[in-house]
């Protein structure tokens, strides 16, 4: 007599199933989040690494802005480099115009950050020049 | 065969008196209470035979909703129809619980041993005539006592009483459960391989994280970007706007400065067309500035 009435049986089996699609329903949403979720993480992640490949490198930056201040056309002109952990302070009291535009189209060509600039013209050919570049 | 040590046996008869009980107890239907036929038939098993016993008592039974049970007893089968609400409503009638009910048996399978006419009640007796049980009235034969069913000892042909037969077609009730299961198995399939494609998103994730050497959470990393992006547009900038100035013609600069968020431009000659010119080159590349004098201008960063 102790036997389980079906009827019961049925409505357990419905409760589940109601119990299921609610659960089937939530895993969905998320997975919909999870997806967008990693889309985003791999949008931030490209550009959050073509960036520090550009501005997280000082020893790169360093290395290169070193390299250009060797350069013969630099060499003859007096420019003060002081070079902190931060970056390079640059001055020269007197830079002619062939020196300034090679200076400045490397530089600016480059990604070098440049943090203060003070160009100021003494004749048709020279000028003074102060720069800040941090890394 | 079932030793019946634990529980007490009660014939359940329209005529036996109202139980006063309240314990679990075994129960033997009257044979008031169902329809028997002794078979032979060219069957093995009962089971085969249990298809075809509504056919059987097709031209026996009265209307009503009945429920079967066949066994087999040497070559012969016993064959039962009974009435599941019927005995239900007696039960109730006699003060009996549903849930107080072990086994409920027909009298044909355990009565057996019954020798002559036993009296059940002051109106009937139970006799075993050439090896069926039948219901007599009192005094039709000479009876040999009462029945004793304390030391009986019960078959394994118990029924189950459904109380819902006649509410639901059972067959379809089966059916409804068949495919509210194979919902669940589809359901229950879709929702790991949900889950799976999750946890492998989720792996992916970490794992992106790993290889680009992100921080721990996408609050830093946000930070990070917003701070790199903050200084590309201004050097961006920066260089747009030296680009610009150094594409006007008929101009002589004097100096650039570059301060904070600004450059500032002083000329030694701007011409009024070399002034549009530059304008004209600054919108283009969406730079704010303004004209602080007619020899300077103030680029935004």
């Amino acid at each position: 007599m102790n036997r389980v009435n079906p009827i019961y049986v049925v409505v357990v089996l419905v409760v589940i199933v109601v119990f299921m699609m609610f659960q089937l329903h939530n895993e969905k949403e998320y997975l919909q989040e999870v997806k967008s979720e990693y889309k985003e993480v791999k949008v931030l992640a490209n550009e959050l690494g073509g960036l520090k490949a550009v501005y997280a490198n000082p020893k790169k930056s360093k290395k290169l802005f070193q390299k250009l201040l060797r350069a013969s056309v630099l060499r003859s002109v007096n420019i003060k480099s002081d070079f902190t952990k931060k970056g390079v302070k640059i001055t020269a009291e007197s830079i002619d115009r062939k020196a300034l535009n090679y200076l400045m189209g490397k530089v600016l060509n480059a990604t070098y950050k440049v943090k203060a600039l003070k160009i100021e013209k003494l004749s048709k050919t020279k000028a003074s020049l102060y720069m800040e570049i941090q890394w | 065969m079932n030793f019946n040590t634990k529980y007490k046996t009660y014939l359940l008869d329209p005529h036996a008196k109202r139980f006063a009980l309240d314990e679990k107890v075994n129960l033997i239907l009257s044979p008031s209470l169902y329809w028997v036929k002794k078979l032979s038939l060219p069957l093995k098993k009962a089971s085969e035979a249990k298809k075809i016993l509504p056919s059987l008592f097709e031209d026996t039974l009265p209307d009503g909703e009945y429920s079967y049970y066949v066994y087999k007893e040497g070559e012969d089968f016993f064959a039962f129809a009974y009435n599941d609400k019927e005995i239900l409503e007696l039960i109730e009638q006699k003060g009996l619980s549903a849930s107080n009910i072990k086994n409920i048996y027909f009298a044909q399978s355990e009565l057996g041993f019954i020798d002559g006419a036993k009296k059940i009640n002051d109106t009937e007796s139970i006799y075993n005539k050439d090896g069926i049980i039948i219901l007599l009235p009192c005094c039709w034969i000479d009876e040999k006592g009462s029945l004793d069913l304390t030391n009986i000892e019960h078959s394994k042909h118990s029924i189950t009483l459904t109380n819902y037969g006649h509410i639901v077609d059972l067959k379809s009730l089966y059916i409804v459960g068949a495919i509210l299961f194979a919902f669940i198995v589809l359901l229950t399939g879709e929702y790991i391989i949900t889950k799976q494609k999750a946890d492998a998103i989720v792996a992916q994730k970490e794992s992106e994280f790993t290889r680009k050497h992100l921080k721990a959470t996408m609050f830093e990393n946000k930070a990070i970007l917003k701070k790199y992006t903050k200084e590309y547009t201004q050097q961006t900038k920066l260089r747009y706007a030296m680009g610009a100035l150094l594409r006007v013609r008929d101009v002589e600069i004097k100096s650039i400065s570059l301060k904070k968020k600004s450059l500032v431009v002083l000329f030694e000659k701007l011409p009024q067309s070399a002034k549009m010119s530059l304008q004209k080159k600054l919108k283009m590349k969406k730079l704010s500035f303004k004209f602080v004098s007619d020899t300077k201008v103030e680029i935004a960063l």
